[in-house]
């Protein structure tokens, strides 16, 4: 189990060092000149990141309050029957 | 959602069986707008997304049109107009249904001719950017114009096509509450992501 583990450990050691130094997560930062677009890159990723979780929130929201809405005139629909 | 579960016991029967009443809480046509609409916003803020990190990332000067050409900011801005004004018509044609207004049928129309000279003018805008040799493999920002532009372009006809199906089925008294609301939202989409683009693209 012991030397299992230290293999792994080794193994993930051995893949490290053998990454290369920098990959390229954008798949447009590497194709249009060598300008630094650092901040472009962290704001975009942000911004698609925060945007669905903000959109999903907002159906979320919008698809509970009507269901209470109508819940609430279905209970008042019942009352005066 | 909101439902009204009622259990009903019949002679014969093998088990009691269930009815569940669902009552529609939001339309299905707009529920199904509302999240092709959805998956839409991600995709121009993809594209978006690569042109501003393709700008930023490129050296200074290199980020221009071919032979010095400008993109047409001031037909633009007239554009533009015309699109809102058209997605303003939308709105009170919206009102004017929901308050059984036969005006609905003449703002609708209003609505989607303004939005068909949107694309019209914008096509026209085309055209004279490729005779001046500005095309989709003249320049990065050529080619991000022609696909940034293009697609909104694309979305705005197929948008157009449900204002003006419609306007058809309004004026022969045909119109379901839900395929209009499910118009009015890709149409108001349309509206809404065009200044995004206009002021990322062409400024």
């Amino acid at each position: 189990m012991r030397e299992c583990i230290s293999k792994r450990v080794a193994g993930i050691a051995v893949s490290l060092v053998a990454a290369p130094a920098s990959a390229l997560a954008c798949p447009v930062c590497g194709v249009i000149g060598t300008g630094d677009n650092t901040w472009a890159y962290q704001a975009m990723t942000a911004m698609l990141t925060l945007l669905p979780l903000a959109m999903v929130g907002a159906a979320v929201r919008w698809l509970t309050r009507l269901a209470a809405r109508e819940r609430d005139a279905g209970r008042r629909r019942a009352v005066n029957r | 959602m909101a439902e009204d579960v009622r259990g009903t016991h019949r002679a014969g029967w093998r088990a009691m069986t269930t009815i569940v009443q669902r009552r529609e809480v939001v339309p299905s046509g707009l529920l199904g707008m509302v999240i092709f609409v959805g998956t839409e916003i991600m995709f121009f803020a993809g594209l978006i997304s690569a042109f501003t990190i393709s700008k930023a990332g490129a050296p200074s000067g290199a980020w221009a049109l071919p032979a010095g050409q400008m993109l047409p900011l001031a037909s633009t801005a007239v554009n533009t107009m015309a699109l809102f004004l058209s997605g303003v018509l939308v709105w009170i044609a919206a009102r004017q249904y929901r308050a059984r207004s036969q005006a609905a049928v003449q703002t609708l129309l209003a609505a989607t001719v303004l939005g068909a000279l949107f694309v019209l003018l914008q096509g026209r805008e085309w055209i004279g950017l490729i005779g001046r040799g500005v095309t989709l493999w003249s320049s990065a920002l050529g080619a991000f114009f022609y696909v940034i532009v293009g697609t909104h372009a694309v979305h705005a006809v197929a948008a157009l096509i449900g204002l003006g199906v419609a306007w058809w089925r309004l004026r022969a008294g045909r119109l379901s509450d839900g395929f209009f609301l499910a118009a009015q939202t890709f149409w108001y989409f349309v509206v809404l992501v065009w200044p995004v683009i206009y002021a990322r693209v062409y400024f």
